[in-house]
């Protein structure tokens, strides 16, 4: 592949995904300039390894990966800022200003921090990336019928941490585990 | 999806796909500007060899500049298309124009930033090239408050047949992306003022409005703070690669003292792969006199600077590509100080 396919390829791949790795960037991080660091990153290592880099929707799942790893490695150091834009930062300062919904949902949040880091990936995954099972499974290695396993484990866990967190929400417990069964 | 799935859901703190604003641009262009897969820039000559390619194609009015010292005096070149200033003579003519600059109450920069692009996501399978348009805005205040606009201004079709065949769009797709479609009319304008922490960015280095002030206005000092400001950002590719867009960046998007700007055109013509390309006009119309730059590593420069050398005023920068990649220029509308409050952009 020449280095102009490269680049077209290199800027598609952004263009399509870099809502999402911001998305999922945002809801990891709990400042602005933390996010902005992983979506720089991310992306810094995708341009190194574009080789490896899937084509389609595959390439997503990989920067899903990629970001996963550089979230990991920023919590695990102080590091120093990656990121020289200050427009980045202050674009994704903007998104962590805009209203959230959390108020509406008491209990909710609190059940989700009662929550193993690895459930509560899961669930985000899920229902916040939207990815499904399969996809799961590609972005943290493992087989489909893990990521299966462990995410009904861990609804089951959020539903219990629920019914601590918000004991008016026990019916919703009792609803999933009759819906799990029906899947 | 269950009743708990949707409480999860609701707590989602970015439910909504943000647009990709200015700083998304930049970052993707900050990071292609770099070389990817570094261990195959091993394999291309040095850049010194390009560098001989191009003096050798440099015929006529266009004048190949190589090692040329700082002190270097500004002279008439004779050349067989005529007589021509140097690249030397040119940027430092323009560094004795950049000492005098008006002042006022707020820094302004305002840049058109045009992309052309190849447009694969055709329903149609027809693919042509389309061409979009941002305004990008930024205000500094003396007493360090900045501001931020932003807006998506229209997209075209620039294979008008092409177009045509494919049902007359008037809104483009971004592929499988959820986000706003490219439109053929123009975007909300974003404006915002920034947080009292912030920081203007040279290359990888966070700076106050003083600090800018304050960087040398001797070229070579210029240049090794221009290193230290690209280093920061932890090297992601060679930092004289970076060079020659760090100290073009201090001639129109940072509030740069007239001497800094100065020192900045003066470390420029020190650049060992600087070459003169001529008089050209830039997308406005406007005259000015081309200088590109080549990077190691690369047959074609990647950075082509237009300026107005009678008021050293930088009118566009454009990043080239390939003939048939993408190319896109920032044409430079405001770059100075202005008694004029921040407002959001408008449609121009």
């Amino acid at each position: 592949m020449s280095e102009q396919d490269d680049r077209s390829r290199f800027e598609a791949v952004y263009r399509r995904t870099y809502e999402q790795i911001l998305g999922y960037a945002v809801r990891r991080c709990s400042s602005p300039e933390d996010a902005a660091d992983v979506v720089a990153e991310t992306y810094v290592i995708a341009w190194r390894r574009i080789a490896e880099l899937p084509a389609g929707e595959g390439g997503k799942l990989w920067l899903y990966g990629v970001a996963r790893r550089v979230l990991a490695n920023h919590r695990r150091s102080e590091r120093r800022r990656l990121t020289r834009h200050t427009e980045l930062t202050d674009e994704i300062e903007h998104l962590y200003a805009a209203p959230s919904h959390r108020s509406e949902q008491p209990g909710v949040d609190e059940a989700m921090d009662m929550l193993a880091d690895s459930d509560r990936e899961l669930l985000a995954l899920t229902l916040w990336e939207g990815l499904d099972p399969g996809e799961i499974a590609t972005v943290l290695d493992c087989s489909r019928n893990a990521a299966r396993i462990r995410l009904h484990r861990a609804r089951k866990r959020f539903a219990k941490a629920l019914e601590k967190t918000r004991p008016s929400a026990a019916r919703f417990a009792s609803r999933l585990l009759t819906e799990k069964e029906s899947r | 999806m269950s009743d708990i799935d949707n409480l999860v859901k609701a707590i989602d703190l970015a439910p909504h796909a943000p647009d990709q604003g200015p700083g998304a641009r930049d970052l993707r262009e900050a990071i292609m500007a770099t070389q990817a897969r570094p261990h195959r820039a091993a394999q291309r000559p040095p850049w010194r060899a390009g560098a001989i390619g191009l003096a050798a194609v440099a015929a006529g009015a266009a004048v190949f500049l190589g090692q040329v010292a700082p002190t270097a005096v500004p002279s008439p070149t004779s050349t067989s298309g005529g007589t021509a200033l140097s690249g030397t003579s040119i940027l430092l003519a323009a560094a004795a124009k950049a000492e005098a600059a008006p002042d006022g109450a707020y820094w302004h920069l305002k840049e058109l930033y045009t992309h052309q692009r190849l447009w694969p996501y055709s329903e149609n399978g027809i693919t042509y090239r389309l061409e979009t348009s941002e305004l990008s805005e930024r205000w500094v205040a003396k007493d360090g408050r900045t501001w931020t606009g932003f807006r998506e201004l229209t997209a075209r079709p620039l294979d008008m047949e092409a177009w045509r065949r494919d049902g007359s769009p008037t809104e483009w797709a971004k592929g499988k992306d959820p986000s706003p479609p490219f439109s053929a009319a123009p975007g909300e304008a974003m404006f915002f003022q920034n947080k009292k922490k912030h920081r203007l960015y040279w290359s990888a280095m966070p700076m106050t409005l003083k600090e800018i002030e304050a960087l040398p206005a001797d070229p070579e000092a210029l240049k090794k703070r221009a290193i230290e400001a690209i280093r920061r950002d932890n090297g992601v590719g060679p930092d004289e690669d970076a060079l020659p867009r760090t100290l073009a960046n201090l001639l129109y998007a940072l509030p740069a003292s007239p001497q800094v700007r100065s020192a900045a055109y003066q470390a420029l013509a020190t650049l060992p792969a600087v070459r003169v390309e001529g008089p050209t006009t830039d997308p406005r119309g406007r005259p000015g006199i081309a200088v590109t730059f080549l990077i190691q590593g690369d047959r074609t420069p990647r950075i082509r600077l237009i300026i107005d050398p009678d008021t050293s005023k930088v009118l566009a920068v454009e990043g080239i590509v390939t003939p048939d990649g993408d190319s896109h220029v920032n044409v430079v509308l405001e770059s100075g100080w202005t008694d004029t409050e921040p407002s959001p952009p408008s449609t121009e």
